[in-house]
């Protein structure tokens, strides 16, 4: 048992003492070669744990973002990390894997400690689509409603991006929760700032090369060069094949000059119309800028692009050139056929005097 | 100024706004059995003040140069043995033994100094100072600064801060408790409660009175901005 | 003195009431003043406990012969470190929101006193089975401690047991159940209690021997 006891029996003198010491040392020995044993077998199964499990840890983080862009976006049903210009933000993507919106995370100081939110907005950073607090650590049955009452924080969505939100006291138009004026004042805070700093990101990155594949499916880049004057990107594939164009065309809207701009997606040869985006616009909330919903833009997919596109009223018929104009904001869909025509035609104007660039 | 005053609301923070032992309940053990007299109390509160400094140093520096994820100097030796490979070594997974064998060392530390340059307090000290060991408050501290260096690069100005005023937090947590169970011995406490029951409902009326300090963070960042 | 020693069986059962860690050993504080808000949470930290507590325990007790009282310390201390830092890492692959929400405190069983302390004073001394039980029965006795403040404290502090509602719509939760001054006079009340029926039980066995 304890072998210690055979170094203490009484040996003759010093000879004792030196075979106490020697057994003492390789003691210590004995148990050093044990410490380093154990370390070396811990060492190898937390190795093993950490390859194992590590991918899977991983993707639950990931999960806590990207399970929620299904009810942050309505229409999405799955999301991509992307990277904007040092922000990190998640795209939301459809069934078709179209980008229907984003989806930020935001956080700040609450009342107790720092709250973090995921805020869902549509694809042209307009309106807010969703809300939903990741953390918090707010009073439990005051401000922790942030996150209990699911209703507060359905009523964020479809507010407007443009002004910054407030809660009723300050004059804004969320409604804060009873008692818990700061946290809800906080959230305010805290939505508006990410949202500031997301359309800062998204301005300072090139919008518009990297949108190119938006309206020419299958583009992995755009390369830019000026035809007649207008800003045009040659749609290129993942090998760098031309397989289309993009051209920057701005006008006329009804909120006054040059107060759309759009970028217009065509095929390789410039024959038909392969997508259309709104970049930018100033029209009327709720009615104009429904040219930017992505059901009304999906018309002009396919259309003629040797043609004018012909605004119409009723329902359009197959295969001719007709767009049917949004009930209340006729002067905006009608300021978009007539600066798609007019681009087109320059377009093609111009490639017909260049040299060297197709078609 | 600015990082002046960040390093002002961390300490606030620390000692509290969160303090350690009321509101994120590490190091009750102590708290509860050494909080007889004020004295001894305050001795331990310092001690485990020079502990967690300590602690803290070491373990920032091992988890920031060596632990986590793309390291510096992990990195380099495995530049060395691997020439261009991308792959990100990550040794995090080690953390947690590192941090408990750092603690133990300094503990070791601590109570080497002290029984060379103050004896009598030593003596006094008994058998707490190694028991300090598996103080929870020092791994927790070593916890902060791990997640605060992976969430938001702190360096040690900022650790040291967090953990010297965590210290704090825990001495004048530890000697109000004091100051009280000392009144506390001439009162009639009901029998089933005496010791730790009647400690630790106190504690629940000091926590309950250190609650009305949330939110003081928020306000002493917008006066410093 | 092998003839003194409590079986295996009666090890495992003084460890869940008789030798409670929490209400008799007044071990491992910090974790049962923690994660007591729910139930969820609690049992699933005495889940990770009892895990790390029997490997830890076992290992002991197959390598007792080789230690020596130099580095014991030093071997418990990292093997409860590497079991502790196994089980973190399978909550956080298994139960993501369970190991978000218990944060930092799986990562302090390393310094729970229950279990160096019984590393020490059994698993040291006695075979495997034995170490085994006595790591089994601690278990249970702390998951009962944990349980029985967690309930008191989910129950009036949110109206829901295991998330489960129990109290009707009529009950006003009391906020100040899962703040932590709830933890700490809750944990006090129901220790008194304890103490209370325990003295009480010992004055009837005095009175009728």
């Amino acid at each position: 048992m304890d072998d210690t006891e055979a170094g203490r029996r009484p040996d003759a003198g010093a000879a004792g003492k030196v075979m106490q010491k020697e057994k003492q040392k390789s003691n210590y020995l004995a148990q050093g070669w044990l410490v380093l044993l154990l370390a070396g077998g811990f060492a190898a199964a937390l190795a093993a744990v950490q390859v194992s499990l590590s991918g899977r840890i991983e993707q639950n983080k990931e999960n806590e973002t990207l399970g929620r862009i299904g009810e942050l976006v309505p229409g999405a049903i799955a999301g991509r990390k992307t990277d904007i210009n040092g922000m990190t933000a998640y795209e939301a993507l459809d069934a078709g894997g179209k980008r229907v919106g984003w989806v930020i995370k935001g956080s700040g100081q609450g009342y107790s400690d720092v709250i973090e939110l995921l805020i869902g907005v549509d694809a042209e950073v307009q309106k807010i689509t969703g809300l939903y607090v990741l953390e918090h650590k707010e009073t439990p049955g005051l401000g922790s409603k942030i996150r209990d009452d699911a209703d507060w924080a359905r009523q964020f969505a479809g507010k407007p991006v443009a002004e910054p939100l407030g809660v009723v006291k300050d004059g804004g138009q969320i409604a804060s929760i009873a008692s818990a004026t700061i946290s809800s004042r906080s959230v305010c805070q805290i939505v508006n700032n990410a949202i500031k700093q997301f359309k800062n990101a998204m301005a300072g990155r090139d919008t518009e090369a990297e949108r190119v594949g938006d309206v020419v499916p299958g583009a992995a880049g755009g390369r830019k060069l000026s035809v007649a004057g207008m800003t045009v990107y040659e749609a290129l594939d993942e090998s760098g094949a031309i397989i289309g164009w993009a051209v920057v065309a701005a006008g006329d809207g009804y909120a006054g000059e040059d107060s759309i701009v759009l970028l217009i997606g065509l095929d390789a040869a410039a024959e038909k119309i392969a997508g259309l985006t709104v970049l930018s616009h100033g029209e009327t909330p709720r009615l104009g800028d429904r040219i930017c919903e992505q059901a009304w833009l999906r018309q002009f997919k396919g259309k003629d692009a040797n043609r004018p596109l012909k605004p119409t009223k009723s329902v359009p018929r197959a295969g001719s050139n007709e767009i049917e104009v949004i009930s209340g904001a006729t002067v905006s869909s009608r300021s978009v056929c007539r600066i798609v025509n007019e681009a087109t035609a320059r377009l093609k104007g111009g490639f017909g005097k260049t040299t060297g660039t197709a078609p | 100024m600015e990082h002046l005053s960040q390093l002002v609301l961390i300490a606030f923070g620390a000692a509290l706004i969160n303090n350690f032992v009321l509101k994120y309940f590490v190091g009750i053990c102590p708290f509860l059995g050494v909080s007889r007299r004020v004295d001894m109390a305050f001795g331990m509160g310092c001690a485990v003040t020079f502990v967690v400094a300590i602690a803290a140093t070491l373990s920032w520096t091992f988890t920031y140069y060596i632990l986590r994820p793309d390291a510096p100097l992990t990195a380099w030796v495995w530049q060395k043995i691997s020439p261009g490979s991308t792959a990100v070594v990550d040794l995090s997974i080690l953390n947690y033994i590192v941090y408990i064998f750092v603690i133990a060392s300094s503990v070791q530390l601590v109570e080497m100094y002290v029984r060379k340059f103050f004896p009598a307090l030593y003596k006094s000290f008994g058998v707490f100072l190694p028991l300090i060991t598996t103080n929870c408050a020092i791994l927790f501290a070593c916890l902060m600064v791990m997640k605060y260096i992976s969430e938001e690069a702190w360096g040690l100005d900022k650790a040291i801060t967090l953990a010297v005023f965590a210290g704090v937090g825990f001495t004048i947590a530890i000697v109000i408790m004091a100051g009280i169970r000392e009144e506390l011995d001439h009162c009639d406490v009901p029998r089933p409660l005496r010791g730790a029951g009647i400690t630790l409902i106190i504690a629940g009326i000091l926590a309950l009175a250190f609650m009305g300090f949330s939110g003081v963070d928020r306000s002493l960042a917008n006066l410093l901005k | 003195m092998a003839k003194d020693e409590p079986t295996p069986l009666e090890r495992f059962i003084r460890g869940i009431l008789p030798e409670n860690p929490v209400y008799r050993q007044l071990l491992g504080m910090c974790p049962t003043l923690a994660v007591t808000a729910s139930m969820k949470a609690a049992m699933t930290m005495s889940g990770a406990v009892l895990f790390v507590l029997f490997c830890a325990n076992v290992l002991t007790s197959l390598i007792r012969h080789l230690l020596k009282p130099h580095l014991r310390i030093l071997v418990f201390t990292l093997t409860i470190a590497a079991f502790v830092t196994i089980a973190d890492r399978f909550l956080a692959a298994y139960m993501y929101e369970m190991s978000k929400q218990l944060g930092p405190y799986v990562p302090l069983i390393i310094v729970n006193c229950i279990i160096i302390c019984r590393c020490e004073v059994c698993a040291s001394k006695q075979p495997v089975l034995t170490a085994a039980t006595d790591a089994l029965g601690q278990s249970v006795g702390f998951a009962l401690g944990l349980a029985s403040i967690a309930s008191v404290r989910e129950i009036l502090g949110s109206g829901e047991w295991f998330g489960l509602a129990v109290m009707g719509d009529w009950w006003i939760d009391w906020g100040i159940m899962i703040l932590p001054p709830g933890a700490f006079i809750t944990l006090g009340l129901l220790l008194g209690t304890a103490n209370w029926i325990g003295s009480g039980r010992a004055k009837r066995g005095a009175r009728e021997s």
